[in-house]
């Protein structure tokens, strides 16, 4: 949930935790981009202006992270909808304030409904997991055989593999009840390590202006997933040794342990060899992370696959798009014949692109002539905010569309999209001011 | 900012507080149906009080 306004979040947070749904709530968009990065989320409660930015760039960051996820926008006026429908797209839902609780339940439920519908259309293994090849079936072996026990996991395979959907899978299979959090060590600032993982103490740092809690403290009785773990500087990897084998930590400007009980699950594309000869990882953390090493195929040593896996992107983005778009059998031999060197996610990508260029009119997927080149960059996002436009301007038109609505009167605009009049105002002489440096530098 | 704007100002900090307000009361009715200890329904109890209190603080200030 997506929210400034404090007061609003604890009491909706603590209605949505007592109808048995888990949440997070961010404050800010730059909150709620961090939270992105090391999750993923069923469904979005967005406000649609944050003080730090609007809705929007929340939204482009959700498409960056996970497309899957159900969008609704909390607002307090019937006419914000149309505006923002058109520029969010018409999958989005919205929260009109005042909330009730049977709205709130009413929207879990559906996107609830949904997500079993999705998984009914392909056969998915723990939730997650798509493929019958015998690589897979294997797979599947080991992580009930890993799940069952309370053994730590490295999961080793090219990018692309799917490590952190494997680490999800194990998560399903233990059955346990805590909460999957993800992290990856290659984004993190090397000096907010500590604090990441563990927390830390209000006034331990400058800016740390209050308590916050860590990774493993908020993966208590669930599960922790490193990604990139090999990228973690090597002077830092003794704190973390030091919480597997203790299985206590202590925030950052505090004194006192606290024990901690989650599975530590890690990931990394670098290879056994290059672990061995390179030293990204001390020895004796290798052997606490890795007490079960598990390591991914790529996709092209189990072809057979291919043809599952990308039915069942294209069911996906039918789905999201309320296309019915199929795949014929050229379509699916030029699929298998291509090497993926980027694996899965490079298939997935391949199968948006060409759901995004076949014809609206058509029955057949289109795909590209070239399979491979439009996916040489992973930072295409093909969603309806990006016809042209920036997140600026897409702010920017809403703004001007509620004015529009209310014949230019800016209190009540103001009020239409939940915001003071003084953050209009400011947002106003921020555009006037864009427009003038523009047409002094034109 | 005309005088227009400053009345529709106070509009806006008072939907928010109303919409506290009818928060806490959705989750007062939530929490009694799932038989939430009293504790817990005190303190929703006690922020629909404070939220009330801003409330009127809020209009006595900005009066005329």
């Amino acid at each position: 949930m997506v929210d400034d306004d404090a007061g609003f979040t604890d009491a909706t947070a603590q209605i949505i935790e007592l109808l048995q749904h888990s949440v997070t709530v961010a404050g800010t968009v730059a909150d709620a981009r961090q939270c992105l990065e090391q999750n993923t989320y069923d469904l979005v409660l967005l406000d649609i202006m944050l003080p730090d930015g609007s809705g929007f760039e929340v939204l482009e960051a959700l498409y960056r992270h996970n497309r899957s996820a159900h969008i609704a926008f909390i607002t307090g006026h019937v006419a914000v909808k149309n505006i923002v429908r058109s520029v969010a797209g018409p999958e989005v839902s919205f929260l009109l304030k005042p909330i009730d609780v049977d709205k709130i339940r009413s929207l879990f439920n559906r996107v609830v409904a949904s997500a079993e519908d999705n998984s009914a259309v392909t056969q998915t293994h723990f939730g997650v997991l798509v493929g019958e090849s015998a690589s897979m079936q294997a797979l599947y072996t080991m992580i009930e055989r890993v799940a069952a026990s309370n053994a730590n996991v490295l999961i080793q395979g090219q990018s692309g593999t799917g490590k952190e959907l494997v680490a999800r899978a194990i998560h399903n299979a233990s059955g346990c009840d805590g909460a999957f959090v993800a992290a990856n060590c290659g984004a993190i600032p090397t000096d907010l390590i500590a604090s990441e993982l563990f927390g830390h103490e209000k006034g331990a740092f400058t800016g740390a202006n209050a308590r916050k809690i860590g990774l493993f403290e908020r993966a208590q009785g669930g599960t922790l997933f490193l990604d990139e773990v090999t990228e973690m500087p090597l002077d830092l990897q003794p704190n973390l040794l030091r919480a597997l084998e203790t299985g206590r930590i202590t925030r950052v400007g505090g004194s006192e342990e606290i024990a901690v009980n989650c599975r530590v699950l890690s990931a990394t594309n670098r290879t056994r060899d290059e672990l061995a000869s390179k030293q990204y990882l001390r020895e004796d953390i290798y052997f606490r992370l890795a007490v079960f090493p598990i390591e991914l195929p790529p996709l092209q040593n189990r072809k057979e696959d291919i043809p599952l896996l990308a039915q069942s992107f294209l069911d996906e983005f039918n789905r999201e798009q309320g296309t019915g778009y199929r795949l014929d059998n050229d379509a699916l031999a030029r699929l298998e014949c291509y090497r993926w060197p980027g694996n899965v996610r490079e298939l997935r990508h391949a199968i948006q692109r060409a759901h995004i260029l076949t014809p609206p009119d058509a029955e057949v997927l289109v795909l590209p002539d070239d399979l491979g080149s439009p996916f040489a960059s992973e930072t295409k996002q093909p969603t309806a905010l990006q016809a042209g436009q920036t997140i600026e301007e897409v702010e920017r038109q809403l703004i001007l569309e509620t004015l529009k609505a209310t014949d230019g009167s800016k209190p009540e605009a103001a009020e239409m999209l939940g915001i003071s009049l003084k953050t209009l105002y400011n947002r106003l002489n921020q555009y006037q001011q864009t427009a003038d440096t523009n047409l002094e530098s034109g | 900012m005309s005088d227009h704007d400053k009345t529709s100002l106070d509009r806006h900090t008072l939907r928010n507080m109303l919409n506290n307000i009818t928060m806490n009361a959705e989750l007062i009715k939530l929490q009694v149906q799932q038989d939430v200890p009293t504790p817990q329904l005190m303190a929703s109890v006690e922020k629909i009080l404070q939220e009330c209190k801003h409330c009127a603080h809020y209009l006595n200030q900005n009066q005329g």
